[in-house]
């Protein structure tokens, strides 16, 4: 969706042609007068620093004094030659300063060491350490020349070759870029690296270094080496993290690389003592190689390794965002200590013509949610015009006039469509439109936050427990539930304040074809941000809702216990049946009670899964519904008197038979016997095995006679206790 | 010669015919995270323990109102969906997340350095599409020398177009299958920042000064790695790291380095095949798989880096039967098919249990030397055969139940296995070889 390119095409073709005139080689060599001498570099925080610096004699923009790092071009088959002067401040009793000149994977033609002693040749004493790698300018004006006539594509540091540990830091050092014969590439193709990738639009170089303000500090004031203040690098901790050698302030340096139609060669220097890891937010480069060597094969990736003294060569293709954050990952983004600063630059991308960056196809953005609408400048525009498209392109709504800036904050419409643009229309001051674009593709809005369960058609029981969930929408702090028994016409609470996305609802219990539930996502100051609700009604069938027992209780065999359960307004009856094995089969109870309780005799049969179930019956006995407990309940089996179990008239001084009800898991019995109607109890045995007991009844005449067995289990704990249902009678002849 | 393993192995044998047919066909142990599209994080401040008994103050991520994690939670996802995260900070600082790798759109919040930011108190959301598979770091955008330091990093694997659990692949391509994988998430901690910004004392705080006492694994320090996910006395550390293969099984490594300083993991026991850097493919070009994958046994894990390795262990040409068989256990090994392609034709390992048919009941060239002689440790399974296991003096013994092998895998900078100065601790876990046949989730 772009204006024509044709005029950008023909500038690039122009300039790649002058480019490639003046780079034509013809073997001339480059010849470059450098001094080394001390500068200052003056950092953000009002920190000035002692440098040490090489600085060509040629490049009227820099200043002697101020240090900066030369960046020097050529390309083959040129040669190249540097007359170094060594302007640096005079020799100390504890630190001398020739320097020298190195550069290192490229051999310098007549490289040869300075030993300690100043000497150099071989090498005649053990004594004799090397200072210098390389022929020496001594301090106080001394020169030296020094020539590469052997040179290769790629990107290399000239550095000092004297003391390095202390020079390179100082400051003397500069990149070399060493192009290939063919203008536009950045090095020579191979059979497994095509000229498609090593091919260039515009290249910029990045210097990542290090300055140690104790170190610099101690070498201004005589205070480095052997007893001094600071003896050696052993103790090299820097301060301070540059690109460019340039001094920014905290915050993210600004760099310019290039356009979006561009594919742009980063030449990736390390002058500093630690790794980098250069990053690229959010962008892939091609890595091409490392210290003028290309690699076998090329690499996409998003950070780049860089040790000390690297180079390493990438390019970053047609960036489509304006900005490209570049951070160091290695968390080199502080200044003395502070926070942000450092290795943080944007790489600021231009673009010819006004582009929406985002959204610009292909994003899934939630209706009432904010996203940013980002887009390009367009030269000599005043403001913008902001639209949207949910049918792509067919209509156009507006999100807002007069826009300023290349941002906006755009609540999306709440309005699920797969088929979303943005336009963007710039006006001049006059008001009038003069240029226009909008999303590459179409984008969707996913409506929010979009009930999931129940979304209609179902039938709900009423009382049950049915989990409502929903779609999370982004922005929502909570949520706010409701329900409606009428389609939508009124609307009942149902809770406020939920977080997360589901919850547990109580279904209530009426009758109800046309339910609905609703969820309006509410952000953090409690506004609502978005609202959907069932797609379609569900159901809602009122039920015998059983209260009582529902689930925990245990009651005892034998006992009468009572079965509540709510009414249904349609039912004219109900049946009740019980279930003693989780519901996998039903025996009826009672049938055809009116009420909503009816007392039952429990069973004396022993389980933890008890249920009861309830049905509701209209007048011609259709089942209407049903409910049964939530959970299960026990049923508590006991061993029950069978004689003397009331009525019975006994001799004292005769024997008479105690008989009960086997106990399955009993080991044995307690017998006891009252003769006041069970206020009080006396033992007549225990652990009785078996289930009769031959008694001799006792001399005691009563007409309130129990007799009482509670059976223990294999602990010895009771599980069971039944007495005579009736009292007997007891004479005493 | 003492012969305990004989009767254990021949029962585990007869064990393992059984499982080796369940075994493959089940879903293969993965990395543990949580999936979706849609990630409702909250920063918040909880604290860590270290393994040598500290407890450092640290900022997590959480999700779903549980505490703070360290690290944050492994989001696994699938190639070509849209992700959005949405970040509740409950932090006393603004924060943020960024994502490399991702070209993330944020919304809301305030405009920071790196991307958008939310205030304390405030929301921001995030979104990218997940457009390439591969591992990557998720991590604070804000102030992140102290913040990814305090602990807000987390990792993402993005599942290729097509994954199939039954048969995993790293990046859709066959050169990339694996049978289990394990994250290796690597972070550094220089506690003196969790204290000064504990006591309130952040602006002592020199981001330039760092040097870390801590080292993790998956936000555990050795031997913790060791313990299994979400152990109740971790509550904020919940992911553990402990790769578990059996001979000739596949295990991609999922590097990601979350740390300040570069960490080279080591593995013992063989060579791993690195096959991508970044979340992209080491290949000479589409179609052809990892065929620029190398051969290593140390990965430099740089900051903010992603690598993806496939190791593999047969004990292949030890030159002596690691099983300990012996020819009066008649034990005839099947070499018919290629174990790892399936194609027809031996492949030099037995078709069941992956022995080394050329060193079958080759005898250990050493005599091995009596208990009395020995100390032990606890991964000890008192036999030097695998599957193996003996009577060992009371008290000794009785991590190795299946008697697997035991090899370390760890930082190579031996400094760093350590818990603020505590031998042993830091990048420190276990890589182990369990038996054919026994289960590894």
């Amino acid at each position: 969706m772009k204006q024509s390119k044709r005029n950008k095409v023909f500038s690039l073709i122009l300039a790649t042609l002058l480019f490639s005139i003046c780079w034509a080689g013809t073997a001339l060599g480059l010849t470059l007068n450098l001094v080394a001498e001390q500068a200052t570099v003056t950092m953000a925080d009002g920190n000035t620093i002692t440098m040490w610096g090489l600085r060509d004699t040629a490049d009227a923009t820099h200043v002697a004094g101020d240090w900066k790092i030369p960046v020097f071009n050529i390309t083959l088959p040129d040669t190249l030659t540097i007359n170094l002067t060594n302007n640096l401040p005079a020799d100390t009793a504890s630190l001398v300063k020739p320097t020298s000149l190195m550069i290192p994977g490229l051999r310098e033609d007549a490289m040869s060491p300075v030993w300690t002693d100043g000497s150099s040749g071989a090498r005649t004493s053990v004594s004799q350490r090397v200072r210098s790698l390389n022929r020496e300018a001594g301090n106080g004006g001394g020169s030296q020349t020094y020539t590469w006539s052997s040179l290769r594509p790629g990107t290399f540091i000239i550095q000092s070759a004297t003391h390095q540990a202390l020079q390179v830091q100082m400051g003397l050092y500069a990149v070399l870029v060493v192009h290939p014969a063919t203008a536009g590439q950045a090095y020579v193709p191979t059979a497994t690296v095509p000229a498609a990738e090593v091919t260039y639009t515009t290249e910029h170089v990045l210097v990542f270094s290090e300055v140690d303000k104790a170190l610099h500090d101690a070498v201004s004031a005589d205070d480095y080496g052997p007893g001094k203040l600071y003896t050696s690098t052993m103790n090299y901790h820097p301060s301070y993290y540059l690109i460019n050698g340039q001094p920014v302030a905290l915050g993210a340096q600004q760099i310019p690389i290039g356009s979006n139609t561009d594919d742009i060669l980063l030449r990736l220097v390390n002058t500093g003592y630690q790794t980098k890891i250069p990053t690229f937010q959010g962008q892939d480069i091609r890595l091409l190689g490392q210290d003028g060597f290309l690699a076998p094969y090329t690499h996409m990736q998003y950070s780049v390794e860089l040790t000390p003294g690297k180079t390493k060569d990438v390019i970053l293709s047609k960036p489509n965002t304006p900005v490209v954050k570049f951070y160091d990952s290695r968390m080199s983004i502080s200044a003395t200590g502070a926070a942000g600063g450092g290795l943080l630059a944007d790489l600021l991308v231009s673009f010819a013509n006004m582009t929406i960056i985002s959204p610009n196809g292909g994003e899934s953005l939630l209706g009432g949610a904010d996203t940013t609408i980002q887009w390009t400048a367009k030269t000599g525009a005043a403001s913008y015009l902001l639209r949207y498209s949910l049918d792509n392109g067919v209509n156009w709504s507006w999100i807002q006039n007069g826009v300023t800036g290349t941002s906006y904050t755009w609540t999306v419409p709440n309005q699920p469509s797969s088929q979303a643009l943005v336009r963007v229309n710039a006006k001049d001051s006059a008001g009038n439109f003069f240029a226009n674009d909008f999303s590459d593709a179409p984008f969707t809005i996913v409506g929010a936050p979009q009930v999931l369960s129940p979304n209609g058609g179902e039938t709900l029981n009423g009382g049950s427990i049915v989990t409502i969930s929903w779609q999370a929408h982004p922005g929502a702090a909570s949520y706010l539930l409701r329900y409606s028994t009428d389609n939508g016409g009124t609307w009942q609470w149902l809770r406020n304040n939920v977080t997360g996305t589901s919850f547990d609802w109580r279904v209530p219990n009426v009758d109800s074809g046309l339910a609905l539930i609703r969820v309006n996502a509410k952000n953090t100051a409690g506004n609502f941000i978005g609202n959907d609700f069932s797609d379609a009604t569900f159901t809602i069938v009122q039920t015998p809702r059983v209260l009582v027992p529902n689930g925990g209780e245990t009651v005892f065999g034998g006992t009468q216990e009572t079965v509540q359960w709510e009414a249904v307004a349609a039912a004219s009856s109900y049946d009740v049946s019980l279930s003693t094995d989780g519901g996998a089969t039903w025996s009826s109870i009672v049938t055809g009670v009116t009420g909503t309780s009816s007392s039952v005799t429990v069973p004396n049969n022993g389980t933890a899964a008890a249920l009861v179930k309830v049905e509701a019956r209209d007048a011609g006995g259709t089942l209407l519904s049903s409910d049964q407990s939530d959970g299960p309940f026990t049923i508590r089996q006991v061993a029950r008197i069978l004689a003397p179990n009331g009525g019975e008239t006994l001799t004292a001084g005769t024997t008479t038979t105690i008989t009960w009800e086997a106990l399955p898991n009993a080991s044995s019995y307690l017998l006891r016997y009252s003769t006041d109607g069970g206020s009080t109890w006396q033992w007549l045995r225990n652990g009785v095995t078996g289930t009769s007991f031959t008694w001799t009844v006792p001399a005691a005449a009563t007409v309130q006679g129990l007799v009482r067995v509670n059976a223990r289990d294999f602990a010895g704990s009771f599980i069971s206790n039944d007495w005579s249902d009736n009292p007997f009678t007891i004479v005493v002849p | 010669m003492h012969r305990p393993t004989r009767t254990n192995w021949s029962r585990l044998l007869l064990v393992a015919g059984l499982l080796l047919l369940w075994v493959a066909g089940t879903a293969q142990a993965k990395v543990t995270g949580i999936s979706g599209t849609f990630f409702d994080f909250t920063a918040k401040t909880d604290h860590i323990s270290t393994g040598e008994g500290n407890s450092l103050l640290i900022y997590g991520y959480s999700i779903a109102g549980s505490r703070a994690q360290y690290p944050g939670p492994t989001l696994i996802v699938n190639q070509g969906d849209t992700i959005t995260i949405r970040l509740t900070n409950n932090l006393p600082v603004s924060t943020s997340i960024i994502f490399p790798g991702h070209k993330a759109v944020a919304s809301g919040g305030t405009a920071g350095i790196l991307t958008r930011e939310a205030a304390p108190g405030g929301v921001v959301t995030y979104s990218f599409v997940a457009d390439q598979p591969g591992t990557y770091l998720y991590q604070s955008g804000t102030n992140p020398a102290l913040q990814m330091n305090m602990g807000l990093v987390g990792a993402i694997i993005v599942r290729p177009t097509g994954f199939d659990p039954a048969a995993p692949t790293a990046y859709g391509d066959a050169s990339t299958a694996y049978d289990y994988e394990v994250l290796f998430l690597q972070t550094d901690m220089d506690s003196t920042y969790n204290e000064l910004v504990e006591f309130g004392r952040s602006a002592e705080i020199n981001l330039n000064d760092f040097h870390a006492t801590y080292w993790f694994l998956n936000g555990r320090n050795g031997p913790d790695t060791l313990l299994p996910d979400n152990v109740s006395w971790l509550p904020t550390q919940p992911y553990n790291c402990l790769p578990r293969i059996h001979p000739g099984d596949k295990i991609l490594i999922r590097w990601v380095g979350a740390s300040r300083d570069a960490h080279p993991l080591h593995t013992h026991g063989n060579n791993f095949r690195l096959i991508a850097k970044d979340g992209r493919l080491l290949s000479s070009g589409s179609g052809n798989g990892a065929d620029l994958a190398v051969s290593d046994y140390t990965q430099t894990v740089n900051p903010g880096e992603t690598y993806e390795g496939i190791f593999t262990w047969t004990g292949a040409a030890m030159d002596w039967d690691m099983y300990g068989h012996t020819a009066a256990d008649n034990i005839t090994l099947t070499d018919l098919v290629n174990n790892e392609t399936g194609a027809a034709g031996p492949d030099g390992f037995d078709d069941n249990t992956y022995e080394y048919v050329a060193d079958h009941e080759k005898p250990m060239p050493v005599t091995l030397p009596g208990i009395q002689e020995l100390t032990f440790s606890p991964f000890y399974s008192g036999s030097p055969y695998l599957g193996g296991g003996a009577f060992l003096p009371p008290g000794e013994g009785g991590f190795n139940q299946h008697g697997g092998y035991y090899y370390m895998w760890h930082s190579h900078n031996e400094k760093e296995l350590t818990n603020n100065n505590i031998f042993p601790g830091g990048m420190l876990t276990f890589m182990i070889v369990e038996p054919p046949g026994v289960a590894i989730q």
